[in-house]
């Protein structure tokens, strides 16, 4: 009883927020429709970051808003659910349960514990990079799940209670990291990627590839300056482990099975269709979008499915949070453009970013991304931000969209501080793992090291004529 | 036979009503909370261990208790936060883990919808 009266009382504050924005007095510039848009992104944003209900019916709460604030008709506000974009989220969702199902991803940790030799910094550094690959393919959080299981079980081998503690701290939150890094590599991997991309492919051509040029470099300067500066920050009096046992369990569980080897191969396949697919088309003068992502996604579930390798009951439980929020965040984001709140948004912030020089207005956008995201749904961030950086670069021929779009889109990756940042943060907190203040305090390190770290990339790509 | 139950929450309470059923089982319980549902709900007094739901917690009970069986019930519910993103999944994971490294037999019991 206290529980549902809890979910009222905070389904209660994101209406008041709503009608709040809805009765301040109209700003100059702004229409009435901009407003009542305005109101729809404090109801999207306020209603993912209190989650009144699970994550899934807020995502289909925010297109029957847009309908009732008159922003959009149901057409509209629905249109996004049936995108590519989010059929390719659905179909990659769906691969990464088979690979789950099937405990390749337990026996890939087990590999890297093995290969760690028991040394604490290269087993951090296995964990991470397996979180990182895996989370580029399968949703953040879900691969941090996944493994943080392992992590509890390594740490119980150090005998030490505090010792045990201070490794599974360490271990636990380089997972979360990494399973959030990993995501900026691919339009997989982030429900703001999907976003994102999907507003870049209105003003220019933006394939799976396209994403993946700027999406991995990022990946791969973050990760090493993560890693080093998470075992600065938490330090492990343990200076080697014994990894008999997953030795010993590697051995029973042997070389991978014939169904785990398929489903491997099925998902490789997928992968190198996304990225090379669109050239495949072409070249062999397919019939248009025949290898299009999200077809290649569903040949490949298809597949499984056929096969006997997945079941509907195995997929049931995806995270249908990522894929609605990504269709709300496209939702909301035309409905901010058709109703003119994003021309509006644009005039407010063009003479910092616009008039400012590259340098500035990237270390604007990647920390005001970086910090929001703590606070707002990172799809949010992208469907409010990503229509306004794309309106100010028409506007001025100093800079192009993605030079700001995607350093911005990629620093809703660093949302390291709250609970309410990401799934992953929500997830170690509920466990009690990680003590609050320190997750505030490492996560606020971090933020600002990646931040760096992202403009700087960019920065660089921009002065050498790569973007 | 000694059975082990991990998990004193709703699913937890309707296997130990049907564990119940067989006085000759010595039936013994881990949940983290003080009250759970089981015991609010009167189908067992107390709980025997207030450990959580991962391998380094439970692996000083099993010593303990060396049950012949144990059923895992838990889900992301009885961990006391639902709502959170990943966290049925993650139990899930956690079950899978018990499961692998734990060398009594131990069974997953499924939420279900009634």
């Amino acid at each position: 009883m206290n529980r549902r009266l809890g979910f009222s009382g905070r389904f209660l504050a994101v209406l008041a927020l709503t009608v709040l924005v809805l009765l301040l007095p109209t700003p100059e510039g702004l229409s009435a429709d901009g407003k009542r848009a305005l109101a729809a992104f404090a109801f999207t944003g306020s209603i993912f970051a209190l989650q009144p209900v699970p994550l899934p019916f807020a995502g289909l709460m925010v297109p029957v808003v847009l309908v009732v604030l008159g922003v959009a008709d149901a057409e509209q506000a629905f249109e996004p659910i049936s995108r590519p974009i989010i059929i390719l989220i659905l179909g990659s969702l769906f691969l990464a349960e088979a690979l789950r199902k099937h405990g390749v991803t337990r026996k890939l940790a087990l590999i890297s514990i093995v290969a760690s030799g028991g040394d604490v910094a290269r087993l951090l550094l296995g964990m991470m990079g397996l979180a990182a690959l895996l989370s580029m393919w399968m949703e953040n959080t879900a691969t941090a799940a996944v493994l943080i299981p392992v992590a509890l079980t390594i740490s119980t081998r150090v005998p030490d209670q505090e010792k045990a503690r201070e490794l599974l701290v360490l271990l636990v939150l380089g997972i979360a990291y990494a399973a959030s890094l990993g995501g900026m590599a691919t339009i997989t991997g982030s429900a703001s990627n999907a976003v994102a991309s999907e507003f870049l492919a209105e003003i220019r051509p933006w394939a799976f590839i396209d994403w993946m040029k700027y999406g991995l470099p990022a990946l791969l300067l973050v990760f090493p300056p993560t890693w080093w500066a998470l075992l600065q920050l938490v330090p492990v009096s343990v200076s080697s482990l014994d990894i008999d046992l997953a030795k010993k369990e590697l051995g029973i569980l042997g070389a991978l099975r014939r169904v785990e080897m398929e489903v491997l191969v099925v998902m490789g396949v997928a992968i190198i269709l996304w990225i090379g697919g669109s050239f495949l088309e072409s070249s062999l003068s397919l019939p248009p979008t025949l290898m299009a992502p999200a077809v290649v996604g569903m040949v490949a579930v298809a597949y499984l499915s056929l096969r006997g390798i997945i079941e509907w009951e195995d997929v049931k439980g995806v995270s249908w949070g990522m894929f609605f929020a990504i269709a709300a965040g496209l939702a909301l984001g035309e409905a901010l453009k058709r109703s003119g709140a994003t021309e509006w948004l644009t005039d407010l912030l063009a003479p910092v970013i616009g008039g400012s020089p590259l340098i500035v207005g990237l270390l604007f956008v990647v920390f005001a991304s970086a910090m929001l995201t703590n606070v707002v749904n990172n799809a949010t961030v992208a469907a409010v931000f990503v229509p306004i950086l794309i309106s100010l670069a028409r506007d001025n021929p100093s800079f192009n969209a993605p030079q700001l779009v995607l350093p911005l889109t990629l620093a809703t990756t660093f949302g390291y501080a709250l609970p309410s940042a990401s799934g992953r943060m929500a997830l170690i907190s509920a466990t009690g793992i990680v003590a609050p203040r320190d997750m505030i305090r490492f996560g606020m390190i971090l933020t600002v090291l990646s931040s760096l770290v992202l403009v700087a990339l960019f920065y660089g790509l921009a002065v050498l004529g790569l973007i | 036979m000694r059975v082990l139950v991990i998990g004193a929450g709703r699913v937890g309470a309707r296997v130990l009503l049907q564990l119940k059923k067989n006085p000759r089982l010595t039936v013994v319980t881990v949940d983290p909370r003080e009250r759970p549902y089981a015991v609010e709900q009167g189908v067992i007094e107390s709980v025997d261990f207030h450990n959580e739901l991962s391998p380094g917690d439970l692996e000083g009970v099993l010593r303990k208790v060396r049950p012949d069986l144990v059923l895992v019930t838990t889900s992301g519910e009885d961990i006391g936060r639902t709502g959170v993103p990943g966290l049925e999944l993650l139990v899930e994971s956690l079950r899978g883990e018990l499961e692998a490294t734990a060398s009594v037999p131990i069974i997953a019991v499924a939420r279900t919808g009634a």
